[in-house]
């Protein structure tokens, strides 16, 4: 099997990562109290800056960028500039690690638009996208297996215990009190984080399996924490490991 | 800062999930306290698969709730109240508890409260990170 062409990588990506900044962006449309009189980040209105957010998430899409075409890299930088505004008009990233990783994956389009890396431009930015990734997975992973908490389960059974920030699933409330299940639940993600780079370096066909499953892992997530902007944003880096890689 | 944070992320999240920075709020009559305190992040459990596709209440919960998780971490780097109550992070957490005491059926029978944040353990101790003076449920201050 081979891998994918720097093309089709680039146009599956601007899709995943179109459709992943819709759904951010209907989301804050929808939540938009907090930005209004008497809401927290209460100041000038972002009506206007998230419609337009959302038309060019929109095309992004919908409508595939061709490589090197000037109108494609207004589309990224706009896209990219937006994102700025929304971060500095929030006071922070408006939902943590997924704004980080929609906007390396922005990067990563936008440096495949620029002129001055010739040809290879497409390879840059689809590199850069999964360079960052296979970090974004081997640092998480790594920063758990160094918590002695994760490997005895103690970490898991304190968020299904928790009351907050995430509002959870309620049947994993009961798995509170399964050291055993949590433990082993701990292991997994470690797991599926630290072997994930490998995707650099395996054949294309093993890497599917290993794509499969961390997709499966943010699914997972999705349901029982409520991240569902996480699936989108790391779905949309996986055109980019299918692409690149020894 | 936080843009700059953007285009060099840490990617080291989900290390623990420990003592959480939540915000709480009472109702105050005069200069006493006049009820227990009340979280004001609501119920964290939920049955809906839904919001695998789109979850526009719980991001801004989880938006919400990082505020405070930041507000938490500045103020304590503060150096003194003064300097505390002349910030915009107060200011937002002004709104927010305000905002937030208002869907308590509390509020309806005061016109003062105050919030607070506080760290909890799971099974061990509060600690409490900032206390407000008492504030009017409704207006800017």
């Amino acid at each position: 099997m081979n891998p994918l062409s720097v093309p089709e990588a680039l146009a599956l990506t601007q899709h995943v990562l179109g459709a992943g900044l819709l759904v951010q962006t209907g989301e804050l449309l929808l939540a938009r109290r907090i930005y209004g009189a008497g809401g927290a980040l209460a100041g000038t209105t972002v009506l206007l800056g998230l419609v337009l957010r959302l038309l060019l998430a929109a095309i992004l899409a919908f409508v595939t960028q061709p490589a090197g075409h000037p109108l494609g890299g207004l589309l990224h930088l706009a896209l990219l500039a937006s994102s700025v505004w929304l971060t500095i008009r929030s006071r922070g990233p408006v939902c943590g690690g997924s704004d980080s990783m929609f906007f390396q994956v922005q990067l990563g389009l936008t440096l495949a638009q620029l002129p001055f890396f010739g040809t290879s431009a497409g390879k840059v930015g689809l590199l850069w996208i999964a360079v960052q990734s296979v970090l974004s997975y081997f640092l998480a992973g790594l920063a758990k297996a160094r918590n002695h908490r994760w490997w005895n389960g103690r970490a898991l059974r304190s968020l299904f215990a928790s009351n907050g920030p995430y509002v959870l699933l309620a049947a994993v409330r009961p798995w509170a009190s399964k050291p055993a299940l949590c433990a082993v639940l701990g292991w997994s993600t470690m797991a599926v984080e630290l072997v994930l780079p490998a995707a650099l370096i395996v054949p294309v066909e093993a890497r599917l399996p290993l794509l499969a499953l961390a997709g499966a892992f943010h699914l997972f997530n999705a349901a029982v924490l409520g991240l569902n902007r996480f699936v989108w944003a790391w779905v949309a880096t996986y055109p980019a490991l299918l692409a690149v890689g020894v | 800062m936080c843009a700059v944070k953007l285009f060099l992320p840490s990617w080291n999240f989900f290390d623990d999930f420990a003592a959480v920075p939540m915000l709480e709020a009472a109702a105050v009559d005069g200069q006493e306290q006049s009820s227990d305190w009340r979280p004001l992040f609501g119920d964290y459990t939920t049955r809906s698969l839904a919001r695998i596709f789109f979850n526009p209440k719980g991001n801004l919960d989880l938006l919400e709730s990082s505020l405070v998780g930041r507000a938490a971490d500045e103020l304590e780097g503060l150096p003194d109240r003064t300097a505390i109550l002349a910030g915009e992070t107060y200011l937002c957490l002004t709104r927010l508890a305000r905002q937030r005491w208002a869907t308590l059926s509390e509020s309806t029978a005061t016109t003062r409260f105050r919030f607070r944040i506080v760290r909890r353990e799971l099974h061990g101790p509060v600690e409490v990170v900032f206390e407000s003076e008492p504030l009017a449920t409704k207006g800017d201050e």
